[in-house]
């Protein structure tokens, strides 16, 4: 075998359908060298009713072989008919003959065969200058289920799968607006990954939307896997700690973004759709705000902001008490610490991270483990162990409190991302805490809160609306408003119109 | 789609309370009377009047916006070399910050920490703060200045329920030999309004924020008085002069009924004047690059603050250690004056002949 043969089928190195007394032949020959060995690219030859030669190229398993099948059958039957006239039907009524709801025909043979590779089948009909690509993919894939990460009490349960066709079916199924564009851009050398750009003419902004198309095409690498890797290669600083693109998913919350103004993503082979921009007011929404009452969602709001607050601060402020300034403290809380720290025989520091290291590791042994022995493996870590280091006087049962709300906190901010890099700065705070205290935890979070304040996404700053400070928005990032009063889109995203209601309260 | 470049007029508005506010913490506790509140006031005020004064005389000018002939006018060869002076009052008044500060951390917080390793922190903080820029600074300090009125909020109420009204009557009498003495530390506090100037002749900000500089001292002195209000009413004056902290020593009178509210808000508290003291050295130093960026003509900003960083270092140390602290501090009073009273209206002037210079006869 010839080790060094590689096919380059990128758009320069295209190869045009054969055409000419031999065409037929030499396209069968090119598809078979690109072939080779592989076992599961099936080529089937047919002669039509017709007298002409036919073939498909197809990959066994990704394409149902019944419609094929039959679809060849009707073709065959069809040019019989038609060859009582003595001519050959015209592209258009080749096209014609073949069943199927997804056809297209191209005049470069590469690009058939690499759709055939990913799922559709590639005919070949003698005589033709184009080849056709039926859409008869029928990859295995899981069915619509709810979403791993925890769906909303109140809402649709339903998530995206890895299927790209699903994924496009159930937001079209919820925006059924001639103006929802999904453009199709290629990634990826070998893998071919299509994805979708999402987006709502006359609601996103166009700079957005150029900006999100040219990193997309920009990305020349040979295989996009996940929208995470996706996401880390269109990001506009890869160093900032802070997630620069937003996911979900949640067809609807996705929906809601795309009406919002924002660029949805999506990958196919991921569950996970790509939003931009991302900004730390959208990270902080749950899915489900938009679905209760406002009171009860502007209390959920508040708390998601205390909660992420605390998830950062809490060790830290703990080191840096204990360690540096008791006399902070208030006189009762003093003594208990005093008494509980008596016997542990680590300074503060090494105390929590040991807490957090065994946190740590029961975080990521969860995440591996199948979930029957993970609840088994939480309990054994969280409780039992937990319960052993303060009988044995590792740590005092005041900083189980303090790092059991920390984590719980860490919990409640609704994305992973996010709560990924909080747990990051967590540790950066605990350091400058160990070594200044109070003053070093404070300059842990001027530095915290300068880096945020600098990132940008997609141009709009991650920030907003806090920095630049918009005060409606920002009332609303932190208020959820009744429903009838929200009647704006977000400044923010430059949404090319940014009336979401009319009338609103006024109109009822 | 690039971002929004020019600071919003809130940003801008942020920038300067957050330099004029910050004064209230760095403690001129020696000097602290009834005079020197008054004088506080009344310099804040002044300085609302000379902003509003050279607003109005840009705005008459028309055809340009003010940013524009405000960048114009002190990028000049004249004013170029007229900055060097502001330039360096910048880098003594984030000095005094430091070397005040590094006294009060070593003295209350860290007593077994290095001074030199709490200047450093500061120092390494206040630069990263202000290192990409005017940008970033501002949305800390926009931050501060939204958490600022909870603070505030809860301390006023607490303090004006606790306060006796009748010590605050006697106390606010002040005398006419107090007026000289408190006026280096009053317009050391007032300090701040004047880094508007160069905010805005760096060509950073939106041309119709010129209002909230103007809204911004106002605001500082309301804020002012309510705080010395509260203080002066709940631990007196002699109480206020001997801490270095007297915000604190403020809350631990204030009673909340089950205890004393001091053991709640010392760590807000120190959090507030520790992030106060450092965002402020980053405005100083920041100012302070900005004014020597328009002398050398240099292109960027962050080697010069690096530079006006490493000289506040040395400047500090000198001041703890050979007691130049008096000297330095009438120095920058003196600058400041020098600003509110004679640059500002100078600007303004400039402007208004130049508008009678090109209106036609």
């Amino acid at each position: 075998m010839d080790y060094q043969a590689v096919f380059d089928c990128s758009p320069g190195n295209s190869q045009p359908v054969f055409t000419g007394p031999d065409g037929y032949e030499k396209n069968i020959a090119y598809c078979k060298k690109l072939k080779g060995k592989n076992i599961d690219v099936l080529i089937r030859e047919y002669t039509l009713s017709d007298g002409r030669r036919a073939a498909t190229v197809a990959v066994d398993g990704m394409c149902s072989k019944q419609n094929l099948e039959m679809s060849v059958i009707l073709a065959s039957r069809r040019f019989a008919a038609n060859s009582g006239q003595n001519k050959f039907p015209s592209q258009d009524g080749v096209e014609q003959q073949f069943a199927s709801a997804e056809l297209s025909a191209t005049d470069v043979l590469s690009d058939g065969y690499i759709s055939a590779l990913a799922g559709d089948v590639m005919v070949i009909v003698e005589g033709e200058p184009k080849v056709l690509v039926c859409g008869y993919r029928a990859i295995t894939s899981r069915s619509v289920g709810d979403s791993p990460f925890g769906g909303s009490v109140r809402g649709p349960h339903e998530a995206f799968i890895e299927n790209l066709r699903h994924n496009t079916a159930l937001i079209r199924r919820r925006l059924a607006d001639p103006n929802l564009v999904m453009e199709p851009i290629k990634i990826g050398r070998h893998s071919n990954t299509v994805t979708a750009l999402c987006y709502i003419l006359g609601v996103t902004s166009p700079d957005l939307v150029d900006e999100a198309r040219r990193r997309m095409q920009a990305v020349d690498i040979d295989i996009i896997n996940d929208s995470g890797e996706l996401e880390q290669l269109l990001e506009d600083d890869p160093s900032a700690l802070f997630p620069q693109t937003d996911g979900s998913e949640l067809p609807d919350v996705v929906t809601a973004e795309l009406c919002a103004g924002r660029v949805a993503i999506i990958v196919n082979g991921s569950p996970y759709v790509l939003l931009l921009p991302a900004t730390l007011s959208r990270l902080m929404r749950a899915g489900e705000d938009d679905y209760q009452r406002w009171s009860f969602a502007t209390f959920v709001k508040l708390l998601r902001w205390a909660a992420s607050f605390i998830s950062v601060v809490a060790p830290a402020l703990y080191v840096a008490i204990v360690s540096f300034h008791p006399g902070l403290l208030p006189t009762p809380l003093l003594i208990i610490t005093a008494i509980n720290r008596l016997n542990v025989p680590f300074s503060a520091l090494v105390e929590v991270l040991i807490i957090e290291f065994a946190l740590e590791l029961l975080r990521e042994a969860s995440i591996r483990m199948p979930s029957n022995i993970s609840t088994a493996l939480s309990i054994v870590g969280g409780i039992i162990i937990g319960d052993a280091a303060i009988s044995a006087g590792l740590v005092s049962p005041l900083l189980i409190v303090v790092i059991g709300i920390s984590t719980m906190a860490g919990f409640v901010i609704p994305s992973y991302p996010l709560a990924s890099s909080y747990r990051l700065i967590k540790y950066m705070l605990l350091g400058f805490s160990a070594v200044f205290g109070l003053l070093g935890l404070v300059c842990g979070m001027i530095i915290w809160i300068s880096s945020m304040v600098s990132v940008s996404s997609f141009g709009v700053d991650f920030a907003a609306p806090f920095f630049p400070f918009r005060p409606r928005a920002a009332l609303a990032s932190l208020i959820e408003q009744p429903a009838a009063s929200r009647t704006r889109r977000p400044s923010y995203l430059r949404p090319t119109n940014r009336v979401r209601m009319r009338g609103g309260r006024d109109k009822r | 789609m690039k971002p929004h470049r020019p600071l919003s007029g809130f940003q801008l508005f942020s920038l300067c309370v957050t330099a004029s506010m910050f004064g209230l913490f760095t403690g001129h506790s020696g000097a602290l009377s009834p005079a020197y509140f008054l004088l506080v006031i009344l310099l804040f005020g002044l300085q609302c009047a000379s902003l509003a004064l050279l607003s109005c005389a840009y705005k008459r000018t028309g055809g340009e916006d003010y940013n524009s002939m405000l960048s114009r006018a002190l990028s000049r060869p004249a004013a170029r070399v007229f900055l060097v002076f502001p330039g360096l009052l910048f880098i003594l008044r984030a000095s005094l910050t430091l070397s005040g500060q590094t006294e009060a951390v070593s003295l209350y917080l860290l007593e077994d920490t290095s001074e030199f390793a709490v200047s450093l922190v500061f120092l390494v903080t206040a630069f990263c703060a202000l290192l990409p820029g005017i940008r970033r600074i501002s949305g800390t300090a926009a931050l501060f200045t939204l958490l600022l009125p909870v603070a505030l909020g809860v301390v006023v109420v607490s303090g004006l329920l606790g306060a006796d009204w009748g010590e605050l009557r006697l106390l606010y009498q002040p005398a006419p030999d107090e007026f000289v003495p408190a006026l280096i530390p009053a317009l050391l506090t007032a300090s701040g309004a004047e880094c508007a100037l160069f905010f805005l002749s760096a060509k950073n900000t939106k041309d119709h924020s010129s209002r909230r500089l103007i809204i911004a001292p106002a605001v500082c002195a309301a804020i002012f008085l309510c705080m010395q209000l509260v203080t002066v009413g709940t631990i007196g004056l002699g109480g206020l002069s001997s801490e270095a902290y007297p915000f604190i020593e403020a809350s631990r009178q204030i009673s909340t009924g089950t205890g004393s509210l001091t053991e709640r808000l010392d760590f807000p508290f120190i959090t507030v004047m520790l992030t106060a003291s450092i965002i402020q050295i980053a405005i100083y130093t920041l100012c302070s690059a900005l004014a020597l960026k328009t002398v050398f003509c240099a292109r960027r900003t962050g080697p010069l603050a690096g530079t006006a960083l490493a000289a506040e270092f040395a400047l500090s140390l000198l001041i703890r250690y050979a007691g130049l602290g008096d000297a330095l501090q009438t120095v920058c009073a003196l600058g400041i004056a020098v600003y509110t009273a004679v640059l500002i209206p100078l600007l303004a002037l400039l402007a208004a002949l130049r508008h009678r210079k090109e209106r036609p006869a």
